[in-house]
C-alpha cells in the first residue's frame, strides 16, 4: 500500500504544487485521484503467455496451430434441428394502419382505413375458411377473446417463470424472445383492462416443407391498459412503473399446427408497427458506443451524431 | 549422325539468320512487398548482369527497360540432410525492371475467388438473409442496458 501511494503521488509530482508532502492523508489522496485519473500498476509481466492472445486471433488461426501441435480433431457432422410444430416467422405480416386507435371511423381518415381494411381481408376470409376446415371451434368472433386469455396467462406465466406452463402458451419462436433480457431481472406485469374488445383483423394459412402441412397464423388486435415494473438484481427499479397504468396498443399474432389434432393457439409474435412511439428510457444511465478517439484528439471537434435508427415495422 | 542446320558463312551487310539465345532463364514472380506499378521484379540467374537482364528484355521480347535494379537475395543455412550435416540453399539474384514509356505491369489472376453471393431470389439468399435478421435480433441494444424489448409499454 505504502509503494503504489509513493507511486501515485511520484506520478502526481510534475503536475500539482510541491507542497505536497509524502505523509499527506488518504483525503487528500483521494481528492487529487478524483481530478486526475493516474493508473497504478502493480506488476509487471516478463513473460506473456501465448493463450493471451487467443481471442484476437481467427477460428483459422486457432486450427492452424492445433493442427501444428498435433491436436487433431476428427471431422464433425453439423445437423441442424429442424422443429415443425411452428413457423420460423410472421407470414405475410399485417400493416396496421396509421394513427390507428387514435382517429375516430367517423372522421374522413378513418373512413378511408376502413375501406383499405374491407380489401385486405379476402386472402384472410379464405384462411379463416380453411382454419375453419381443421378447427372446428374457431369463430373470428370469439377467438380474439382467446387470443387475449392466451397472451394474459402467457404474461402471467412469465412474470412468475412457469417454464413449462409458458412453453404450452407459446411457440418455439416467441420463448427466446419472451425469456431474452429477464436473467436476474424481477417482472412486475398486471393486465387492468381492455379498452377496446379485441378484434380479429388479419389470417393466413403458410405451409411448410410440404403443401399439406398447414399452420394457422391470426393477428389479434388489442388495445388494452397494462402496468409493467423490471427490477434488477439488487431490486432496483430499472424500468415503469408498478401502479402507473399505460394504455398499449398491441397485434398478437398466434398460431397452431392445424394438421395436428392435438395442437393448440399458441402465442406467436407481436407486429411493431412502424408508426409506434418510442418507449421510455431506462433509468439507470448507459454508455453508448462511439468511434474511437485517437491520441489529442477531443470528441467535442469530432461533431459525432449518435445514429437513430429508421422507422421500420418489425415483429418479435 | 543427325543433319544438322548449317548456316551460310556470315558476311558483313547480310541478313543475320541465327538467333542468339543466352543459357540464363529470368522467372516473372509476384513481389513480396508492394512495388510501383512500372516495377517488375524477376529472379535471375547468378551470372546474369544488369546489361543482360536489360538486353535479354529488349532484344529479346521488345520490352522497353528504363533502369535495372538487382540484388543478392540470401537463403537459409539451417537445413540438414540425413547425415545430420548443414546444407546451404543456394542464393539466388533478384532484379527489378523499372519499364520505360509509361508502361506498367499488373499480375494478371488467373485463379479468381468464387462468389460466395447466392443468385437473387434463391432459397439460400433468403436463408442468409434470415439468418441475419436473426443475428441482429439476438443483439442487445446499447441504449436499453439488457432491459428486455418484448413488452410494448
Amino acid at each position: 500500500m505504502a509503494a503504489s501511494i509513493c507511486r501515485t503521488l511520484k506520478c502526481l509530482q510534475p503536475t500539482s504544487c510541491q507542497n505536497i508532502k509524502y505523509g499527506s492523508s488518504l483525503l487528500d489522496v483521494r481528492l487529487w485521484q478524483a481530478v486526475l485519473r493516474v493508473p497504478v500498476r502493480t506488476k509487471r509481466r516478463l513473460f506473456i503467455p501465448p493463450s493471451a492472445n487467443i481471442k484476437s486471433k481467427t477460428q483459422d488461426e486457432q486450427e492452424k496451430k492445433a493442427r501444428a501441435a498435433g491436436v487433431v480433431v476428427r471431422q464433425e457432422y453439423m445437423e441442424r434441428p429442424i422443429n415443425i410444430s411452428c413457423t420460423a416467422g410472421i407470414y405475410d405480416p399485417y400493416v396496421p394502419p396509421e394513427g390507428d386507435a387514435r382517429l375516430s371511423t367517423l372522421t374522413k381518415e378513418g373512413l378511408k382505413q376502413r375501406t383499405e381494411q374491407l380489401r385486405q381481408t379476402a386472402a384472410s376470409q379464405l384462411a379463416i375458411r380453411k382454419i375453419k376446415d381443421y378447427d372446428s371451434t374457431f369463430t373470428s368472433k370469439e377467438f380474439p377473446g382467446i387470443g387475449q386469455q392466451i397472451f394474459i396467462d402467457a404474461h402471467a406465466a412469465l412474470t412468475e417463470f412457469n417454464k413449462e406452463k409458458l412453453h404450452s402458451l407459446v411457440t418455439e419462436r416467441c420463448y427466446p424472445e419472451m425469456v431474452r433480457g429477464n436473467r436476474y431481472k424481477t417482472l412486475r406485469w398486471r393486465f387492468i383492462e381492455s379498452l377496446e374488445p379485441p378484434r380479429l383483423v388479419q389470417a393466413r394459412c403458410p405451409d411448410m416443407i410440404s403443401k399439406g402441412n398447414l399452420y394457422g397464423q391470426v393477428t389479434v388486435r388489442m388495445h388494452s391498459r397494462q402496468t409493467l415494473a423490471i427490477y434488477d438484481r439488487f431490486g432496483r427499479l430499472m424500468l415503469g412503473d408498478e401502479e402507473e397504468p399505460r394504455d398499449v396498443l398491441e397485434y398478437l399474432v398466434m398460431e397452431r399446427h392445424l394438421v395436428n389434432p392435438y395442437g393448440r393457439w399458441r402465442l406467436h409474435g407481436k407486429i411493431v408497427p412502424a408508426w409506434a412511439p418510442p418507449k421510455d428510457p431506462i433509468i439507470k444511465t448507459v454508455m453508448i458506443p462511439g468511434p474511437k478517439l485517437k491520441s489529442g484528439e477531443q470528441f467535442e471537434d469530432l461533431n459525432y451524431q449518435i445514429p437513430k435508427p429508421n422507422a421500420v415495422q418489425w415483429h418479435k | 549422325m543427325a543433319k544438322r542446320i548449317i548456316y551460310p558463312l556470315y558476311q558483313l551487310g547480310n541478313p543475320q539468320l541465327r538467333i542468339f539465345r543466352p543459357t540464363f532463364n529470368m522467372t516473372l514472380v509476384r513481389p513480396g512487398k508492394e512495388q510501383p506499378p512500372d516495377t517488375v521484379q524477376f529472379r535471375i540467374s547468378m551470372a546474369m548482369t544488369k546489361c543482360d537482364v536489360r538486353n535479354y528484355l529488349e532484344k529479346i521480347y521488345s520490352v522497353p527497360v528504363s533502369a535495372v535494379r538487382t540484388r543478392i537475395q540470401y537463403c537459409s543455412n539451417k537445413k540438414r540432410n540425413h547425415l545430420n550435416q548443414r546444407v546451404k540453399r543456394p542464393d539466388y539474384k533478384v532484379a527489378y525492371v523499372q519499364l520505360a514509356q509509361q508502361q506498367t505491369f499488373q499480375f494478371p489472376d488467373i485463379f479468381p475467388e468464387k462468389d460466395k453471393k447466392s443468385k437473387e431470389g434463391s432459397v439460400e439468399e433468403m436463408h442468409e438473409k434470415f439468418m441475419e435478421d436473426e443475428r441482429q435480433r439476438q443483439k442487445p441494444d446499447p441504449r436499453r442496458g439488457g432491459v428486455t424489448e418484448w413488452f410494448g409499454l
